[in-house]
């Protein structure tokens, strides 16, 4: 009896609570676009890489280098990309969260630019690229950053469906940050732009610096109804799953498992000096997974390794929409070290 | 900026010049929990050897609307009788409407007295006096009821604590006629003595041995005592109580005690006392006493859930929180929903808003000092709290006269609940729900009349810990166990001595253990474990009447070490990839002052407390001095001035003048061992005017420069190819407002009061910086508060809050990082935007049952009444193109029981 009280004040206690954090909760809860979901333009990542052996993303002093912008979009729209690449050790550092206008950049005059991909710009330091693919010249000389590293930081902004024009500011992001640091602004009726930014890694001739890297890549993705067995998905052999009425975070419809393989040697071995001990230690790179959809739900937007799980799956469950149709699922990943890949898979959803 | 030497000395000739001249006095309010609380924050309570007695009677004026209505009443007054024997500060603290209330209070003013005397000395004291009305028969003049000199009751008990009834109990004041009356059932007698003196109490009961005793029962006096007859062969023992200061609510019989304190005024020149009623049944506080705090003028709103303490427009770690002097690191548990001291632990609440004596230090902002009670002196007494959020109890006790304990532990029940709500979300993990526990305990012994020592423990803990799953959308690196724990755990000795009539000394020392644990995921685990140690003793002497010299010594050690592991922030690299660095340092602070503070009252109602203080920072090798004054002119019983001005340092805090190497930025410093202590300086200006017994009105305005302020560098600028020091001294302040508290003082009815505070509170960062409003910048804040009393035990209560928004930082737009594939937020202009309005309403219910065994209290509580949508911030979706307000509490009930027994 006494147990069957204690029950029942426990139990009161908890509705009473729950209806208290129920409309707590409903107060703050937001109704906002989720990380996975695609609804407009986005961007990806970067992937840059040495002209001559495009696996390598680290170039080195006065290779050429190429750095290709991957974004996604839901609209068909004709992407302009400015690069503005400047020396780490001379810029300082890279942006922190409220530190917008860190370092400084030169004044530029106020133009639109990248209007063809062929616009370029050099000053001493400093180079000015157009296009979603570009090219430029590593500087042969310049020298390790605050961190001990040489690289190269990049400021860009990717503009769909508009046109990129140089901020008369020269650059002021202290005071508009519209696009952060970035002193471009994309312009356009129906246009979306995105600022960015970006490190590339600077390896060096003798390759002893622990910066030499290659980009992680993405060997296959498998799919199959959560439970079962996956299989490698193809454009031969596309994932199907039933539409699902009930969209809620506790839907029981059927989920589709979607996991992603990467090749052997995506987790790169890499010197790197233990700052507690400051001596140099092998450290394994982790993953960033991140997945986007057009439609229906995921279970999260990114899976990462982490301390715990240094080889952690990179699979997300996918709950289809309402209604039938395919569905892109992009899937873009990184081994944190400027690596990044990416690959787009279809399913259709009957 | 001035040179501080420069700034020191003129605002030594600063307060000398105009402190006797213009009578400006500083004020301060005190929040007790005894209507008599104790003025000194450092000297006891002093029970003179003999209480003042009345000389002359004054008869009052009966109203005579209340005698046409045939309406008796008694009116119950607290007073100051001073060693002139004149009655001053004459407040109704039981009221009878205002007719009766007027005329008992001039009465009262024409009553002559015997001043109280300790030592062969005449002290000022506290009394109460309860004055009748009664009507006289049919004709004549109204005439007020003569009350008993004294009154001696009480029980007659067996030895195995059974009522004896029939027993006849004696009473005989020298050659008197000795006056006699026979124990009822219950073992109950009482005697309404006409005069007071030494009587000679003689108890028989058949079949046991008689029982005598000698009772000295002063005038006023009302006395309760527990005979314990035994047999024959077995000596018997006697417990004598006084009783409590209050009669129990809603029973009219229950006789209004006189509690006699030997009363000093205070230093800090002014005080408002909150009475235990107003402190327990504001609503919105649930009955926490320290709570109370939030409602008093001067004080910020804090942000929802932080529980911090914002005083005139100060950081919250500008505000030092002390219990008997010793410093503890929080007040409230998380969330603020209660404080770490129970209500029934608690003897005074002194909060002082600016301008405090020289005997706290180390603050710029204000202080607050908690006083833990002294256990009563006879019998037993528990009290039991539960309500939703947590359960309490109390006991406290006699082991002997001198011997006396007080106990009291709280524990929250929020993880039970919290367990059970989060468990049906798959991504989050709840592994050690938020709890909270709090204790404390207190065992007193009084060896002597002169000495009293006391050992106190007190403690806290509030631990959380919640595991994300996966990681989140915002960050890919947010993923993992978050938490925090914070904690104390502290004994202390306190030793209080009258060495001379005229000089007291008071002794305290405390160690004990304060620690900070937070993770934050895979990203950081910091650890901080302080094992503070103070040292306080006070000397304080009367050289004559009216000129009294404080001075004391007070130390600080911390000797502690911190671990922080963490991952280091690098250009190009995830949050989740980037190297782990532990810094960890281990260090003291040693940090010695000594004060010396004069009371000088110079003339009737002009009072002068100018003081000194003089403090080392031992991490940073700096000498302090803070040279302090502040008066108050009482011009007449109505007008009163005050003011102040006053010097006040902080020291930096541990990690930013560490000297430990900082792993993450190799080759620099945690903090700067160069920097300067922070420096403010407070200007207080006032008035205050009683308009009745009940309303009285305090204004007082304040300004306050702050400079050598901590900033610190950043970020970007510490990966510079020559970094800076990682803090600097840059930084300054300028605060400024002013308070009003417009008061009705618990009459038999009525409680409230409006309280206003106009605050600027701006900083910068550097010399001919931006200047931007900080976070506490509240220009208006406004609570208006009431409870009445509808009878029959029944009690309604509302309180009205009404604050500017603070200042808000809005977010500009974002910048998509593709190396950690998150957006990095981009400010706009600092402190440029603010959350709109707080405005809420939150009423409350109370109910008392009165029993033989004590009594049983239930109160209910409506947060937020009208479902007031009161925005707190805002939240942005992962790329902060997205944004809606975050709002604070819903309609949220409270209820709570409490119950309360007496064993004498």
């Amino acid at each position: 009896m006494k147990t069957r009280r204690s029950s029942r004040t426990r139990t009161a206690l908890v509705i009473a609570s729950m209806a208290v954090l129920a409309t707590a909760g409903a107060q703050s809860c937001a109704t906002f676009t989720e990380a996975w979901q695609l609804t407009d333009f986005r961007i990806l990542g970067v992937r840059a890489y040495a002209e001559s052996d495009p696996t390598r993303n680290s170039p080195r002093r006065g290779e050429t280098a190429v750095v290709e912008l991957s974004t996604a979009d839901v609209r068909d729209r004709n992407v302009r990309v400015a690069w503005l690449i400047v020396d780490s050790a001379a810029f300082g550092t890279t942006m922190t969260s409220g530190d917008a206008g860190a370092g400084s950049t030169p004044s530029l005059p106020a133009i639109s630019i990248c209007d063809t991909p062929d616009f370029a710009l050099d000053f001493p330091g400093l180079t000015l690229r157009c296009g979603t693919r570009s090219s430029f010249t590593v500087p042969s000389t310049g020298g390790p950053d605050a961190r001990g590293r040489e690289s190269l930081t990049i400021f860009g902004v990717a503009c769909a469906g508009g046109r990129i024009r140089v901020r008369p500011t020269g650059g002021d992001a202290g005071t508009g940050a519209s696009t952060g640091g970035v002193p471009f602004e994309c312009t356009g009726g129906e246009s979306r732009g995105w600022p960015f930014q970006y490190t590339m890694l600077v390896g060096s001739a003798a390759g002893n610096t622990g910066n030499d890297n290659r980009h992680p890549q993405i060997v296959g993705v498998r799919a199959g109804i959560m439970g079962g067995t996956l299989s490698p998905v193809t454009d031969a052999a596309i994932p199907r799953i039933q539409r699902c009425a009930d969209q809620s975070r506790m839907s029981q419809c059927t989920r589709l498992r979607v996991e992603v393989d990467f090749n052997e040697g995506a987790r790169e071995s890499y010197p790197e000096r233990d700052p507690n001990t400051n001596t140099i230690v092998m450290r394994d790179e982790r993953l960033v997974t991140g997945f986007i959809i057009t439609k229906g739900r995921l279970s999260g937007g990114f899976r990462t390794d982490s301390a715990a799980e240094p080889r952690s799956v990179m699979g997300n469950d996918f709950l289809p929409p309402t209604e039938p149709g395919d569905v892109r699922m992009v899937i873009y990943a990184t081994d944190g070290r400027g690596g990044f890949d990416t690959r787009e898979i279809t399913i259709r959803v009957d | 900026m001035l040179a501080p030497r420069t700034l020191t000395g003129a605002l030594i000739a600063l307060v000398a010049t105009i402190a006797p001249a213009a009578a400006l006095a500083q004020g301060a309010f005190t929040a007790g929990t005894t209507g008599a609380s104790d003025p000194d924050a450092g000297a006891p309570a002093q029970t003179p050897d003999a209480p003042p007695r009345v000389l002359r009677f004054a008869e009052a004026d009966y109203p005579e609307a209340e005698r046409a209505a045939g309406r008796e009443a008694s009116v119950t007054v607290e007073l100051t009788v001073t060693t002139e024997g004149r009655a001053t500060e004459v407040n109704v603290v039981e009221s009878a409407g205002e007719a009766f209330d007027r005329a008992a209070v001039a009465a009262v003013q024409r009553f002559e007295f015997t001043p109280a005397v300790q030592g062969g000395q005449r002290i000022a004291a506290r009394i109460r006096y309860r004055y009748r009305f009664r009507l006289r028969a049919q004709q004549g003049p109204a005439q007020p009821h003569r009350e008993p000199a004294a009154v001696l009751r009480g029980v007659v008990r067996s030895q195995d604590n059974r009522p004896l009834a029939g027993a006849t109990v004696t009473a005989q004041l020298g050659t008197a006629a000795p006056v006699s009356t026979t124990t009822a059932a219950d073992g109950t007698f009482r005697f309404a003595l006409e005069a007071a003196g030494a009587y000679e109490v003689t108890v028989q009961s058949a079949g046991l041995r008689p029982y005598r005793s000698r009772e000295r029962l002063y005038e006023r006096d009302d006395v309760r005592v527990v005979y314990r007859m035994s047999r024959p062969a077995v000596a018997s023992n006697t417990t004598r109580t006084q009783q409590p200061t209050r009669s129990r609510r809603g029973n009219d019989d229950d006789e209004q005690g006189v509690t006699v304190r030997g009363v000093r005024p205070a230093r800090e020149v002014t005080r408002t006392t909150l009475e235990r009623r107003e402190i327990t049944r504001i609503p919105g506080t649930g009955g926490d006493a320290l709570r109370s705090l939030q409602n008093l003028p001067g004080m910020s709103r804090a942000p929802f859930l932080s529980g911090a303490l914002i005083v005139r427009g100060a950081a919250p770690a500008d505000t030092n929180v002390l219990v008997d002097g010793t410093v503890v690191p929080l007040l409230y548990h998380f969330g603020g929903l209660s404080s770490v001291i129970q209500t029934e632990m608690l003897d005074r609440i002194d909060f002082y808003p600016g301008n405090f004596s020289a005997r706290f230090g180390r603050a710029m902002g204000g202080v607050v000092d908690v006083g833990l009670r002294s256990p009563r002196s006879s019998g037993y007494r528990a009290v039991v709290n539960v309500s939703l959020i947590d359960a309490s109890v109390f006991i406290e006790g006699a082991i002997r006269p001198n011997l006396t304990f007080a106990i009291a532990g709280r524990r929250s029940y929020v993880d039970v609940v919290l367990n059970a709500v989060l468990g049906a979300f798959d991504t989050v993990n709840l592994t050690a729900a938020p709890v909270y526990y709090d204790y404390q305990g207190v065992l007193e012994w009084r060896p002597h009349p002169k000495h009293k020592l006391r050992l106190s423990v007190f403690g806290t803990d509030d631990r959380l810990e919640v595991l994300f799953r996966q990681p989140g959308d915002m960050a890919p690196s947010f993923a993992g166990n978050f938490g925090f724990q914070t904690r104390y755990h502290i004994a202390q000795l306190l030793w209080t001595h009258d060495i001379a009539p005229t000089t007291q000394g008071r002794f305290m020392f405390s160690g004990g253990l304060t620690g900070l644990g937070i993770s934050a995921g895979d990203l950081v685990k910091f650890e901080l474990n302080f094992y503070p140690q103070n040292l306080r003793y006070e000397l304080s002497h009367q050289f004559v009447p009216g000129a009294r010299l404080n001075v004391g010594l007070d130390m600080e050690w911390n000797p502690g070490n911190t671990r922080v592991d963490a991952v280091r922030p690098e250009p190009g690299r995830p949050l989740s990839s980037a190297p782990r660095v532990t810094t960890e340092f281990t260090g003291s602070a040693y940090l010695p002052a000594l004060y010396a503070e004069a009371e000088l009252t110079p003339h009737t109602g002009l009072r002068f407390v100018p003081g000194v203080r003089l403090d080392y920072v031992g991490p940073t090798r700096q000498w302090n001095l803070s040279p302090r004054g502040s008066a108050r002119w009482d011009i007449d019983r109505r007008w009163a001035i005050k003011g102040g001005i006053g010097m006040f340092t902080q020291q930096p805090a541990a990690q930013e003048y560490s000297r430990a190497p900082n792993n993450a930025f190799p080759g620099q410093l945690i903090g700067n061992p160069n920097l300067l202590t922070q420096r403010a300086t407070h200007y207080t200006l006032g008035f205050e005017h009683i308009f009745s017994p009940y309303i009285n009105v305090s204004v007082e305005g304040f300004l306050k420069f702050l400079d050598n302020l901590v900033v610190a560098t950043p970020t970007t600028q510490l990966l510079s190819q020559n970094p800076p020091p990682p803090f600097n001294n840059n930084g300054s302040g300028l605060v400024y407002g002013a308070e009003v508290l417009l008061r009705h003082k618990p009459s038999s009815r009525f409680f409230g009061w409006v309280a206003y505070t106009l605050l600027s509170s701006v900083r910068r960062d550097a010399p001919g910086g931006e200047l931007y409003p900080t976070s506490a910048d509240q220009t208006h804040i406004l609570t208006v508060l009431g409870s009445v009393r509808l009878g029959r035990g029944w009690e309604v209560g509302a309180r009205f809050r009404l604050v500017t928004g603070s200042p808000t930082t809005p977010v500009a737009g974002a910048l998509y990082d593709a190396n950690s594939f998150s957006y990095v937020m981009l400010n706009g202009m600092r402190a440029s935007a603010r959350n709109p309005y707080f405005h809420q309403l939150d009423l409350r219910v109370d109910k008392t049952w009165t029993y033989s065994w004590g009594s049983l209290s239930f109160f209910a509580e409506v947060l937020n009444a009208y479902y007031a949508q009161n925005q707190e911030g805002v939240q942005y979706n992962y790329n902060y193109t997205e944004s809606q307000p975050v709002m604070g509490l819903p309609i949220f009930p409270n209820l709570g029981f409490r119950a309360e027994t007496t064993i004498l």
